[in-house]
């Protein structure tokens, strides 16, 4: 039982979600410029109305697994044995198994068959080439061919719509969700507390995604960064509990890693009061009348206004259904009232008791976990109040709002034109813009600008002043993705930008940034550019392809360096991980030492990228770097800040030439992308993975194949449009469903996978 | 730049100062006198400190053993208390495939399973060492345990295994504090504890009410929550208890925030409110990581490398002199660090002898070398004399492949476990046990 060994899934092979990625052996020579689809042409329309693009041709057929059969005729039996035998036994079987993967009967009928998830990862890597390594006898292109297609059969037959997956774990609300959660149940006139997570601080609103249009300019502060610069509180005493940490190449909305620990519930018990204790509370409630205000004496002529201890349980049954997401019953509205009455009666304070009563739902299991009932044959699906918190969670990472209870409440929502039209509405939300704030900052890895740090000496021009290392320009860099990403959001653009866009946000400092070779250098050596006041963004038209879309922004770029010098493989590794949704294997044990200082490099007469492949000292290193280092040596023109170079600083010429999964070549940046825009499967598949698991907080696995490749061709269908991936996430079974039986299955353990 | 001070009179930065009140006088009032008598002999207590990403070994390793070794270059710190430590070599791990070294080395230091008992994300992890032995040594003290970092990471870079030692399940993790601020208002402001009693009632029965819905991965997702409702209600408890002893001890809140803090003070600060709370006996099981594994990102070390250093990177290069140079000063200020916790303990007088005599303070990382991922010939230093059970002052070199669980079982049989097994342990280390 070979196949069940756990080890093969990250050691050899590439863990976390196995992706579809199409069969790029089968797609046609690369299309011209002249026959691509103008992505910016993609404009925020209507559900059902044709696609605003100038261009008339049809939409791309989606290059899926189920529809490439066509160009290649599955193995017979005995041949594909026969192949096995040739090709990956020699390694995969006998006396060395390498990998932890045996392959010694590999498709023999008595033999037991491997998981889907692992015949997913033998298929991939042939397809692209990367087994059997170069060293090795190759099939040839017709039999790799005919190779993928019989796994690709063999993989259809698995595949099952209502296959379990990997289950959803009940998610604990982050301290992200939270804040939010709290801030629409009680109705308060912003957050709760300062978060670092909050990347773009709203100098005067801007974010109106009703209007379908981002506005030309705009005013933003950053967050805040680095020592002595710690941030005030918002509500006196208030403070945010610790940051739940990403799931690796995941997401940090996980149940399975987000945990209770006493110092947790500690927190928690004392945000409650500490929320509604606090000084500025009153007055930042804009609902304070109808939910904590004494309820007032009726007016001469009305009916007598109920007492108050009517009034406060129903106060609470409203609250408590939004709170908890759910029909309350009798037993739960039971308990808050009676803390209302304990504390009444005691303090004779209306406010005071609903304070009480209130604080204790804030830290109650039913408001901070999103629960989910077992899944039975009866109902196998999500109810009402369960898929209105899924989505509200993925779209708002918030509570549903009332007119999304409304429609859980009678059960509509689960009606597919019910459903989508509360997308609509809700993309529509300035809420929405949590997707940025949260996802997209996540998916981009962004946080790991704050910790960027260039040389002090080599790149003074990152910091605000000399001798002081605290101002740094990477506040700055960190907003221009993700304005780039708003605007995509809120215009419904196409997620292709996010590859290649024309425009792009900047401020005056960070245009001077990337167009002068010294910055600031004019400026006085104090507080040469203001990372800390309101900075005015405009959009800017881009005619240099070298620009646009986030790869080639000068935070991914920074932060995927080194103090003094760029950082191939790291740049390779995020492309492959965010862009590709393909994160490499863990590095190996044994690496060998590469010098630190690109000068020290070059003094040897050599290019960073020559000394990286000198140092790849055995086949199995090779094997995997070809894979992840072209994606970083094309990014080699900029700079270890993100600035665009011709050479490196000794004159030597820079080689950014490569392949993409083996077999797409580009001669330079502008290449890939073109690439990325000609097979545009590769990034919507990428995408589009990771919304949804984002949006469901679990880690995808090969179950969810067929579900992906059904918002995949709908997203090429459509260009790659925002909210159609998001219409297609919402309608998909692993967004639907109930995720968990009522007894425990126990999954074969390779299907447990690790991260 | 002046550290926070625990009172006027307490001083517990710099060797040589102590505490105002050794433990007995601290206890001999109120409800807690019955109690001290019985303490007539102080209670023995555990403390950890974690490194990551392993050490230096040329530089770590002393060239001979016995009583009379000598000190390693690293170790140089450790001289003035030299004739108080273990010194144990060639203790180890098995390196289990399938999830990330460094992840491992952290997650699964203090685990008590066995290389095959694997946890749903792969790692061979049950409930940790500290949490094991608080369960037996927790059930008096106001806190069961204490899970402290020094954690110095802004950006959020690695995953929930990266960063933590204590666990009390495979997936279930005792999350750490790393804001001083936050630990002295968990040890010495109970008064606002004391009002959550009711709120706990309530919210206990919120989860009772949700638990039938739940499929059988959420229901122990649940468990967590009221595992912890049931830790806090004890903790509230036992704390009234104490009020009195605490009172008096009259601590003054770190006032600098740790991230403006040098790096030394920041351990210093965290391991002085460990020190205490071991030494007011609210605990006798504390956890103290200095920094999370691998997390790649540039650190300032004050007063000892004039650039951010880069551990992880450091560890990978280290065959290169220069780096290996400056991977083992970085390996020496984690001994400075280590070293000047230990002779605070062991100012702090306690019956007979000081606090170290009578606690187990044990040094080490999930990692030999960071160059490999090698979690064979683990650094492991064992401080204190556990209240006359160890015989310290030694350096004992074991056969390679000893499990470092033979250690761990070693230390749980002195905190009053009877356990035959830990892990993959294959027996206690008898010749350590005085």
């Amino acid at each position: 039982m070979q196949w069940e060994r756990r080890g093969w899934t990250t050691v050899g092979g590439w863990g976390g979600i196995v992706a579809a990625i199409p069969i790029l052996l089968c797609c046609a020579p690369s299309a011209t410029p002249a026959d691509r689809f103008d992505y910016h042409s993609v404009r925020g329309r209507r559900p059902g109305e044709p696609a605003t693009g100038q261009n008339d041709s049809p939409p791309r057929q989606p290059t899926i697994p189920s529809d490439t059969q066509s160009a290649a005729v599955p193995l017979s039996s005995d041949e594909f044995t026969a192949a096995s035998k040739q090709f990956c036994v020699r390694c995969h079987g006998g006396d060395t198994i390498e990998g932890d993967l045996d392959l010694t009967s590999f498709g023999e009928s008595h033999a037991p068959p491997p998981t889907a998830g692992i015949l997913q990862q033998i298929r991939d890597r042939i397809a692209h080439r990367e087994m059997p390594p170069e060293n090795e006898p190759s099939p040839g292109d017709t039999l790799r061919r005919r190779l993928v297609a019989t796994l690709d059969a063999h993989l259809r037959e698995r595949f099952r719509d209502d296959a379990p997956g990997v289950p959803v774990v009940m998610r604990r609300l982050n301290r992200y969700e939270y804040n939010n959660a709290v801030r629409d149940l009680l109705h308060l006139r912003g957050d709760i507390y300062p978060l670092p997570e909050k990347t773009i601080r709203i100098d005067s609103p801007y974010f109106n995604p009703a209007s379908g249009r981002f506005p030309d300019e705009l005013s933003v502060r950053n967050r805040a960064l680095g020592k002595e610069h710690l941030e005030n509180q918002i509500l006196t005493g208030v403070t945010p509990f610790a940051i739940d940490l990403q799931a690796e190449g995941g997401f940090n909305n996980r149940g399975s890693e987000l945990g209770m620990s006493p110092v947790l519930l500690e927190s928690l018990l004392a945000l409650g009061p500490n929320i509604v204790g606090s000084p500025e509370f009153d007055s930042y409630c804009s609902a304070w009348e109808t939910l904590f205000a004494a309820p007032s004496p009726a007016a001469p002529g009305q009916p007598p206004a109920p007492p108050p201890e009517t009034a406060a349980r129903e106060r609470l049954a409203r609250l408590l259904e939004i709170a908890f997401r759910c029909r309350v019953d009798d037993e739960v509205l039971d308990r808050y009232h009676q803390a209302f009455l304990n504390h009444f009666a005691e303090s004779l304070s209306f406010p005071q008791a609903m304070k009480n009563a209130v604080a204790a739902i804030l830290s109650s299991p039913r408001f901070i976990y999103l629960a989910e009932a077992a899944a039975t044959d009866a109902a196998p699906l999500l109810d009402g109040y369960e898929l209105a918190t899924r989505l509200s969670f993925f779209l708002w990472s918030s509570l549903p709002d009332e007119a999304l209870l409304a429609v859980a409440r009678d059960g509509s929502l689960l009606q597919d034109d019910v459903l989508d039209k509360q997308v609509e509405r809700m993309l529509g939300d300035p809420r929405s813009r949590a997707l940025a704030d949260n996802f997209a900052r996540q998916w981009l890895r962004l946080d790991r600008m704050v910790a960027a740090a260039p040389d002090f000496d080599r790149f003074p021009h990152y910091y605000a002043r000399i001798g002081c290392e605290q101002w740094k320009f990477g506040v700055l860099l960190m907003v221009e993705p993700l304005l780039l990403f708003e605007s995509i959001l809120v215009e419904d653009r196409s997620i292709m930008l996010l590859i290649d866009s024309n425009y792009t946000y900047r401020c005056d400092d960070l245009q001077e940034w990337y167009g002068e070779a010294m910055p600031f250098a004019t400026r006085a050596n104090e507080n040469r550019f203001g990372a800390w006041s309101a900075q005015h963004f405009r959009r800017r038209p881009l005619d240099d392809r070298r620009q646009g879309g986030v790869v080639t922004s000068a935070a991914i770029l920074t932060m995927t360096s080194s103090p003094l010098r760029t950082n191939p493989i790291t740049r390779g590794a995020w492309v492959a991980t965010v862009i590709l949704n393909r994160p490499p294997p863990p590095p190996p044990d044994d690496i060998p030492p590469i010098e630190k200082d690109d000068r020290a490099i070059e003094s040897l007469g050599l290019t960073l990228r020559q000394r990286l492949t000198a140092h790849q000292t055995n086949a199995s290193c090779a094997a995997c770097h070809a894979r992840i280092d072209p994606l970083g040596f094309v990014l080699e023109n900029y700079d270890a800040v993100g600035r665009w170079r011709e050479k490196y600083p000794s004159g030597l010429e820079i080689d950014s030439t490569g392949q993409l999964f083996g077999e797409l070549p580009f001669a330079d940046i502008v290449g890939l992308k073109d690439q990325l825009l000609d097979h545009p499967e590769i990034f919507f598949r990428a995408f589009s993975e990771q919304l949804l698991s984002y949006a469901i907080g679990r880690r995808l696995d090969v179950n969810d194949t067929p579900a992906v490749n059904r918002i995949v061709a709908r997203v090429e269908a459509d260009h790659g449009q925002f909210s159609t991936v998001v219409r297609g996430i919402v309608a998909s079974p692993p967004f639907r469903q109930r995720s968990q039986g009522t007894t425990v299955i126990d999954l074969p353990s390779t299907e447990k996978g690790s991260e | 730049m002046k550290p926070f001070r625990l009172s006027r009179r307490a001083i517990l930065r710099g060797a040589g100062a102590a505490l105002p009140l050794p433990l007995l006088e601290i206890m001999a009032s109120g409800n807690a006198r019955a109690e001290a008598t019985a303490l007539s002999r102080p209670p023995v207590r555990t403390a950890f400190f974690y490194i990551p990403n392993g050490v230096v070994q040329s530089a770590w390793n002393p060239v001979d053993t016995g009583e009379q070794f000598t000190l390693s270059p690293t170790m140089l710190p450790l001289a003035e208390v030299r004739s108080k430590l273990l010194v144990l070599g060639n203790l180890g791990r098995v390196k289990v495939a399938g999830t990330d070294g460094h992840a491992q080395a952290s997650t699964c230091w203090l685990s008590t399973a066995a290389p095959d008992e694997l946890s749903a994300d792969g790692y061979p992890l049950k409930r940790s060492l500290d949490q094991v032995i608080a369960d037996h040594a927790g059930i008096q003290t106001p806190f069961r345990s204490l899970e402290l970092s020094c954690n110095p990471f802004e950006d959020n870079r690695e995953s929930v295994y990266f960063d933590n030692i204590s666990w009390y399940g495979g997936s279930h993790v005792a999350s750490s504090l790393r804001d001083p601020q936050r630990v002295f208002e968990r040890l010495f402001r109970f008064d606002e504890q004391a009002s959550r009693r009711s709120v706990l009632d309530l919210v206990a029965g919120d989860a009772r009410s949700l638990r039938p819905r739940l499929g059988q991965r959420d229901r122990e997702k649940l468990e967590e929550y009221s595992h912890s409702v049931r830790t806090v209600e004890q903790q509230i408890q036992r704390v009234r208890a104490r009020q009195d002893d605490i009172r008096r001890l009259n601590p003054q809140v770190p006032v600098k925030p740790w991230q403006a803090m040098h790096r030394d003070e920041f351990i210093q600060v965290m391991g002085d409110l460990m020190i205490l709370a071991l030494q007011a006996d609210l605990t006798r099981v504390a956890t103290l990581m200095t920094a999370p594994e691998r997390w790649a990102t540039p650190l300032k070390v004050e007063g000892w490398f004039e650039k951010p250093i880069e551990h992880h990177s450091w560890t990978h290069n280290q065959r290169d002199d220069g780096i290996r140079q400056n991977l083992a000063k970085l390996d020496r200020f984690h001994i400075e660090q280590f070293a000047r916790l230990v002779q605070k303990m062991d100012a702090v007088k306690e019956g007979e002898g000081t606090l170290l005599d009578n606690t187990m303070f044990l040094l080490g990382s999930g990692l030999g070398s960071g160059e490999l991922h090698e979690p064979t010939n683990l650094p492991t230093i064992l401080a204190g004399g556990a209240g006359g059970r160890l015989r310290p002052g030694r350096h004992v070199q074991y056969p390679a492949g000893t499990p470092i669980a033979n250690l761990w079982l070693t230390m749980a049989r002195i905190m009053g476990l009877s356990r035959e097994r830990i892990g993959d342990s294959t027996g206690s280390l008898e010749e350590i046990v005085g």
